[in-house]
């Protein structure tokens, strides 16, 4: 497959280093020789210096043969251009990376040429809530339009599972609890067996139906509390638009920025919302307008250190959750351990989002689990496959992955060892991390 | 400024306010009365004066902002008292400032009135009494923008500075195109209002006098004791109607005219406005019941509904003096005085929207108390109302109330008693017409000293447009060339 990317600022480089692992052709094409010296230090593809918008530029890299085409440099009109350049000399898939609200039409651009825009923002949006919504949780994803939840879940001194094995628990409640696929104790990643004792303070990993996942929370947390109060910190272009979906949401919001500008900007187009000037690290105004009743703590400023030191002010002060906005991966594994509940990095996801279009065998969709180099995998069970019509239980699975959920003919099912998995049946797998290959070629038919 | 296309385009409106007073003469004609001859003498005036300034001044540039304000106020000074002469030469009122009250406050749809028997004036002057009101309602300025094609540019600044309430609104991209359908809005609701009169039992020309007094919320009323004179229920129902659409912002007559009914029911002023006129009839209905003031619940809120509507949409007419009722519903109705009616509605007084955004301002300015950091946005009909517009309805209310009391500090420096020169004032500074005291609905201003008339007539000018346009005249920058 060959993949041409534009733009080699964080999110290009993230994209080049995930996609280049696997075999194919990585084409990254850079303005500045300085950003090619970075990138050629940690990626293994091929560079070129030019802008990514010049016919002559992208007609020599070759566009007739190029299956994926990601624009994805800090400026929308770059790549919206790029797009369209490609477009017209024959590139297959063209995705481009837009901020701007004003281009989009309900979340879709109406632009030729492009088959598909992401939008960091609102997909950090849409991660940021539903993480706020379930209250209990501090990582949630979707698989197969909804259909497949993954939640992570801290567990909470003094609930109920808290210091009993899975087999006991098991035993319990049986299906009323969803099935417990990944715990992360401390720096180590576990794929539970039926006798690993779960202790306070593990990060479990729930996945099912999203019913069932929902359910299965309050087994994990001494009491829920439902969302009715949450601060933002931050009144940018994410700022705002969380606000207003919250808001819609019936949640009572107040948006803290220390810009005068640009809270006048938010009240004049978010009405309900309580428009806050002042600076999110400001503890004396964090008290005085009740951080300590917040039920989620946002802080997506511009600046990661002053989003980080917010969320501890406000965890200091009572906040039930704190969540904020980090684009530098070196920062991300420290924050559970200040005891921020959790980061949100839109540069990170973009660029995961744009690698799920790279074609990997049986692989449909693919998603960090967490920072801790796991994947979760949705895959396709091909008709190749030597072992297909024998049970789970008997079948020699990679043994540092586990399947989460099996999906067939639309149905969620949680997987038993007696279940029998069919050609076209989906799976949606934890693979830890290393695993992701073996699991790859499981399910593509490769071996045994 | 530049005096000459001042002139220019005053020139302009006195040819037009000519043309209009060929409309009374033909009355006369009609009615075989004698005094079509003094209509076409002042319409000759008019041309005179107008044509010659045109034709001296046709080269004069186009207007700009500042000259906008001046074409305006003159325009309406001396197309009042261009408007004042047919009453003097024909004799039918015998002092030319006591014409020019009448006139003046024909145009600006005061409708205080200083004739005592109105019932023996000729057919000519009851109806160019009605049309003044007519067509100051809408605005002269204004009608003379959807039939001339002139001021290219300019035009917007007119238009702001003639239609009532703080925001102008544009219905079409072009400004002669929205005058031309507000003028068609409010020719419709006249001709309406004609048809359901005379249906109730009045008389034609009656019916089209009222129907002016009434869309222009003027109040010149053909009969000694007004309305009540004609002691017709019907009618009384027909005009509590009218005067309720003619208070309410005619953009949403237009809209609603196209077929969008629900526009109402989404506009806050709207809203705000029936509240207002439910509450005020609540009231002083309730109080006049308790005290039986009238034999039947019928006729109690049949007269309170009719004056509580046309005092705050400025109008004028009675059915009752209300003098006579409770002093509760005088303090209910003095205050109903300053509100006026809505935003782009004939009516004039502080008007419906801009009290909205004073009580918002105000709810706001407590809020900030509890969160001193917050940065609060003011919501109108869902639109953000700005900073700027905001500070501009507060300097409205600011001088507006500074202008009545300065008002009633005259009045009483002059030697009157305090609630009549506070009913005075109110009643001319809000276009309503009877006022309280000495001027109060079933009395007039006749009994008024000429400086003191003269005085009101400033007030008229000043309340129908709306204050900044008259006071901004009043500043030295305003007159300099450049």
């Amino acid at each position: 497959m060959k993949i041409v990317i534009i733009g080699a600022g964080a999110v290009g480089f993230e994209l080049a280093r995930t996609i280049s692992r696997r075999e194919h052709d990585v084409i990254l094409v850079e303005k500045t020789q300085n950003k090619i010296d970075r990138a050629a230090e940690h990626v293994d593809c091929r560079f070129v210096l030019g802008s990514g918008v010049s016919p002559d530029v992208l007609r020599d890299i070759g566009m007739a043969d190029c299956d994926l085409f990601a624009a994805v440099t800090d400026r929308d009109e770059v790549n919206i251009i790029a797009c369209q350049t490609a477009h017209a000399l024959g590139a297959k898939v063209k995705v481009a990376r837009v901020r701007a609200e004003e281009y989009y039409q309900d979340h879709r651009l109406i632009l030729d040429g492009i088959d598909l825009a992401i939008n960091p923002d609102h997909e950090a949006v849409h991660a940021i809530r539903m993480v706020l919504f379930q209250t209990g949780a501090n990582e949630v994803h979707e698989f197969a339009g909804g259909k497949v939840r993954i939640i992570g879940s801290r567990v909470e001194a003094g609930s109920f599972v808290d210091g009993r094995t899975l087999a006991e628990i098991n035993q319990k409640l049986g299906t009323r609890i969803a099935l417990v696929t990944t715990i992360i104790r401390g720096e180590e990643t576990l794929i539970p067996r039926g006798d690993t004792r779960i202790q306070a303070e593990d990060q479990v990993f729930l996945a099912g139906r999203r019913s069932t996942v929902d359910r299965s929370l309050i087994y994990f947390r001494a009491q829920m509390r439902k969302l009715a109060k949450v601060m933002i910190v931050g009144a940018n272009a994410m700022g705002r638009e969380l606000a207003r979906d919250l808001n819609e949401y019936g949640v009572k919001v107040k948006l803290i920025d220390r810009n005068e500008e640009k809270c006048r900007l938010a009240s004049e187009s978010l009405r309900g919302v309580l428009v806050l000037h002042g600076n999110g690290t400001d503890g004396s105004l964090l008290e005085s307008e009740g951080v300590a009743d917040m039920d989620g703590f946002v802080s997506v400023s511009r600046d990661e250190e002053t989003n980080i030191m917010a969320c501890l002010l406000a965890r200091h002060l009572g906040a039930a959750k704190t969540l904020c906005l980090v684009n530098r991966p070196d920062y991300v594994p420290m924050l559970p351990m200040l005891g921020v509940d959790s980061a949100v990095s839109p540069r990170l996801s973009t660029s995961a989002w744009i690698a799920r279009f790279v074609k990997r065998g049986a692989v449909i969709s693919a998603e960090s689990l967490g920072h801790s180099g796991s994947e979760i995998l949705q895959l396709r069970v091909s008709g190749s496959c030597s072992w297909l019509g024998k049970k789970i239980a008997e079948l020699e699975f990679p043994a540092d992955a586990v399947i989460g959920a099996v999906i067939k003919r639309g149905r969620v099912q949680t997987p038993r060892g007696g279940t029998v998995l069919d050609a076209g049946d989906e799976v949606v797998v934890f693979a830890l991390a290393g695993s992701a290959a073996s699991v790859e070629d499981f399910f593509a038919g490769g071996s045994a | 400024m530049n005096i000459q296309s001042v002139i220019k385009v005053l020139g302009f409106l006195l040819l037009v306010t000519a043309g209009c007073l060929l409309l009374p003469a033909l009355v006369s004609v009609i009615y075989g009365e004698w005094d079509w001859p003094y209509y076409l003498a002042s319409a000759g005036v008019g041309v005179l004066l107008g044509g010659g300034a045109l034709l001296v001044l046709r080269d004069a540039p186009d207007l700009r902002v500042r000259e906008g304000f001046a074409v305006v106020a003159f325009g309406w000074l001396f197309v009042g008292l261009l408007g004042a002469l047919p009453f003097y030469l024909s004799g039918q009122i015998p002092s030319y400032t006591d014409a020019a009250f009448e006139s003046i406050s024909g145009f600006t749809t005061t409708g205080a009135s200083i004739l005592t028997d109105i019932e023996s004036r000729t057919h000519a002057t009851l109806f160019w009494r009605a049309l003044t009101h007519w067509l100051g309602g809408m605005g002269i300025v204004l009608l003379a923008l959807a039939i001339l094609p002139l001021l290219g540019v300019g035009g917007m600044q007119l238009f702001r500075a003639e239609v009532p309430g703080p925001v102008a609104e544009r219905l079409t991209p072009r400004i002669r195109e929205t005058a031309k359908l507000l003028w068609i809005v409010y020719g419709v609701l006249t001709l309406a209002e004609v048809l359901a009169l005379m249906v109730a039992g009045m008389g034609v020309f009656d019916a089209i006098c009222h129907a002016f007094g009434t869309m222009a919320t003027g109040g010149f009323s053909n009969h000694n004791s007004s309305v009540g004179g004609y002691a017709n229920p019907a009618v009384e129902w027909v005009i509590i109607v009218f005067m309720f659409l003619a208070g309410a912002n005619f953009s949403l007559h237009y809209l609603a005219l196209t077929g969008k009914v629900r526009v109402y029911f989404e506009d806050e002023e709207f809203k705000f406005y029936g509240t207002i006129i439910l509450v005020g009839t609540l009231l002083i209905g309730g109080v006049l019941l308790s005290i039986h003031f009238y034999p039947d619940v019928h006729q109690t809120l049949r007269h309170t509904l009719f004056q509580v509507v046309s005092i705050l949409t400025t109008t004028g007419f009675g059915t009752a003096d209300y003098l006579l009722w409770p002093p509760v519903a005088h303090a209910v109705l003095l205050v109903f005085m300053s509100v006026g009616g809505c935003a782009g509605s004939t009516g004039g007084g502080i008007k419906v929207m801009r009290l909205l955004i004073l009580l918002k301002h105000a709810k706001l300015e407590l809020k900030k108390m509890l969160h001193p950091r917050a940065v609060y946005t003011l919501w109108f009909n869902n639109r953000s109302i700005t900073p700027g517009l905001q500070t501009n309805v507060l300097g409205f209310f600011l001088l507006f109330m500074t202008v009545y009391l300065l008002g009633v500090l005259a009045l009483t420096l002059g030697g009157r008693d305090i609630v009549t020169s506070v009913g005075a004032t109110a009643a001319t500074l809000g276009n309503i017409g009877p006022g309280l005291g000495l001027v109060g609905p079933a009395s007039n201003y006749s009994a008024l000293v000429p400086w003191e008339k003269w005085l009101l007539v400033l007030f008229m000018l000043i309340g129908r447009l709306e204050i900044f346009t008259v006071l901004v005249l009043f500043l030295p920058e305003a007159w300099r060339k450049s």
